[in-house]
């Protein structure tokens, strides 16, 4: 499979008026066509600001300092904006965190889809609103409900708006950022197997963004683990979690309580992600992890390859357990 | 929605109530006996007694408030003690000017307002910004008739551009007498205006439906313009239809300063002259015409948010 998307040292600052905050530190990625990647970090870990720079979306005060990112053969951060607006909702599109505010409160919902329809595939208004009928029905939702406003849909079906939104120009790239932390657990599996299903009939390639490694385990082919800005593991599946490469990833599955297991107590991971505004030496995870040694605190951390296709940030040989979670 | 537009309706009657019931009782403590003011100074003690038993004005205040609102539903709103003129036609000469002035100077605002306060939030922390608004809280403060003379002294007396005073009769001349009177009662509700639409689009501006739009591909014009302005309308059209009665304060001055013949100026000359039954009646239509303005604002209010309709629906 070839890579559709690759991103290059992204670097991501914040400047606020007295600090600068360190959102992505050389960040690095592929995306193959047609898989799906799952994108793990705690909350702060920068897996928004990853996925708003893919869109160009990074507002002010944050800005994308330095990298690339690729996709078709083009850097994104080089084009135009009306050519990222041509690639935006119809190449690459992105499905945001909260269903309940990502819709305008005051535009019809059939109105709201089909103006991406309209604003890439270049057909009147009317074929257009067929067309969300069409979407609508897709994600299960009644073709009729078309003009109603989004506060007369409960929060799972506004996700299914937002998902036929995102998948109404058929892009090749979709962006699902935490796409089910809003909604209950009942509808985020319907939701999440909506996605699945939707995924295979169009082969779009997905990144998905979590924290919830239960889901990645349902639904992505590849992981990558970020950590303070910073993508500290990748690798398939089975590499994350049965060889475990890196004591953060470690600590991450030992964070998930398992039914099957006698354990008296989730093993939480001491301390709090670095301030991002303040520069460190070495692992930036070294200040919580109790492996670390004097090496981990100097100089630049490179990837290790630990075996095809996965790859650590961590210098140490693994001497980690790896959680066991079933697939 | 017509039952709606009915139920509004109904409430602007204890509006004006309120408001009639106050002006009535200040200026039956105001000092100076119109009987008096009729006849003039030279008046016998008798024949001012007998214009006030004429006027009904010995009678208790209830009864005679009682007897104004009375008059009031049937259309009279009694005769000027100046002249003797019935006071409904005396004002509605003058309200079409007022209605003029004010509308004139609302559109401006609004005109030069959104607009000002959509380009100030875009581009929010830049000097334009800052300019922006440092200039909208100038105009916010200067008094009316100031900046009302310092228009005259330049546009009229110094370039000679403009008419100083009056209206013009044809409509070209009309125009022209209306620029000035404009601008000088437009101004701080156009620079109020701006203010609240930037505060207003910035808040808009950083709600997630507002990624979702850009994520679609759509062009930034088209992001400003459908999906913020249609939310940050809803507090600037409240703060245009509650400051039009702000406005409606202004004109009278305005009108005063530039000889304009509307229910301001005659607020103000019937003031003088204690005429009462003048005074009361120019309120009443002022106040008839701030219920209006509100009204429409609030069935404006369903066309621009749904939610509202639906909330009203239950």
């Amino acid at each position: 499979m070839e890579d559709i998307l690759n991103i290059n040292d992204l670097v991501v600052r914040y400047h606020t008026e007295t600090d600068t905050v360190n959102a992505l530190n050389n960040i690095s990625l592929t995306l193959k066509e047609g898989e799906t990647l799952g994108l793990v970090g705690e909350t702060g870990a920068g897996k928004t600001t990853l996925a708003k720079s893919i869109m160009q979306l990074i507002a002010f005060p944050g800005k994308i300092e330095s990298g690339s990112i690729e996709y078709d053969g083009r850097n994104l951060l080089e084009l135009p904006i009306e050519e990222i607006q041509k690639i935006r909702g119809n190449d690459i599109s992105m499905i945001f965190q909260d269903p309940m505010s990502s819709l305008n409160p005051v535009i019809t919902v059939g109105d709201q889809i089909a103006e991406v329809i309209e604003t890439h595939d270049k057909c009147t208004h009317q074929e257009a609103l067929e067309k969300a009928k069409k979407m609508l029905e897709m994600v299960g939702i009644a073709p009729e409900r078309y003009k109603d406003y989004p506060h007369q849909f409960s929060g799972g079906m506004k996700q299914r708006v937002v998902i036929s939104i995102a998948l109404a120009c058929n892009p090749k790239i979709l962006i699902a950022d935490e796409p089910t932390t809003a909604l209950d657990v009942t509808i985020q599996a319907q939701v999440l197997e909506m996605m699945r299903d939707l995924r295979q009939k169009y082969n779009t390639a997905t990144i998905l963004i979590t924290h919830d490694l239960g889901i990645v385990a349902q639904m992505c082919d590849r992981v990558a683990i970020i950590y303070a800005g910073e993508i500290i593991e990748t690798g398939n599946l089975q590499d994350i979690y049965k060889h475990t490469a890196h004591p953060y990833t470690e600590g991450l599955l030992g964070s998930i309580p398992q039914i099957n297991k006698d354990v008296k107590r989730l093993t939480p991971i001491e301390g709090l992600m670095p301030d991002p505004t303040k520069t460190y030496e070495g692992c930036a995870f070294a200040e919580r992890c109790k492996y670390a040694t004097d090496a981990c605190r100097s100089g630049e951390l490179e990837f290790r390859c630990v075996s095809e296709g996965h790859y650590t940030k961590c210098i140490l040989d693994a001497p980690f357990k790896g959680g066991e979670i079933n697939e | 929605m017509r039952k709606y537009i009915i139920k509004r309706l109904l409430w602007t009657i204890p509006v004006l109530i309120g408001a009639t019931f106050l002006v009535f009782a200040i200026l039956d403590n105001a000092p100076g006996d119109p009987a008096k003011i009729i006849l003039g100074n030279g008046a016998t003690a008798e024949a001012i007694a007998l214009k006030r038993a004429e006027l009904g004005l010995d009678d208790p205040f209830l009864i005679r408030y009682g007897r104004f609102l009375l008059n009031m539903l049937k259309g009279d709103l009694g005769t000027s003690y100046r002249n003797g003129e019935a006071v409904t036609s005396l004002i509605l000469g003058r309200l079409g000017n007022t209605v003029m002035l004010a509308a004139s100077g609302m559109i401006f605002a609004i005109i030069v307002g959104i607009p000002v306060g959509v380009i100030s939030a875009i581009k929010q922390y830049s000097l334009l910004d800052k300019a922006t608004m440092v200039l909208t809280l100038f105009f916010m403060a200067v008094p009316t008739f100031w900046l009302a003379l310092i228009l005259v002294i330049i546009f009229a007396l110094n370039l000679r551009l403009l008419p100083a005073t009056g209206m013009g009769h044809n409509f070209p001349d009309l125009v022209k007498s209306l620029i000035l009177p404009t601008v000088t009662l437009g101004f701080g509700y156009a620079a109020l205006i701006a203010r609240t639409t930037r505060s207003s689009v910035l808040e808009v501006m950083r709600q997630d439906y507002i990624d979702t739009a850009r994520s679609k591909g759509i062009t930034d014009k088209k992001v400003i313009w459908k999906h913020m302005m249609k939310n940050a309308l809803i507090p600037i059209v409240t703060v245009i239809g509650l400051n039009f009665g702000t406005l409606l304060g202004g004109s009278v001055l305005t009108e005063t300063v530039f000889s304009w013949p509307g229910v301001g100026r005659f607020v103000v000359e019937s003031i003088s002259n204690k005429d009462i039954p003048c005074v009361l009646g120019s309120i009443v239509m002022l106040s008839i015409l701030f219920t209006l303005v509100n009204l429409l604002v609030d069935i404006l209010y369903v066309y621009i948010d749904p939610r509202i309709k639906s909330g009203f629906a239950k």
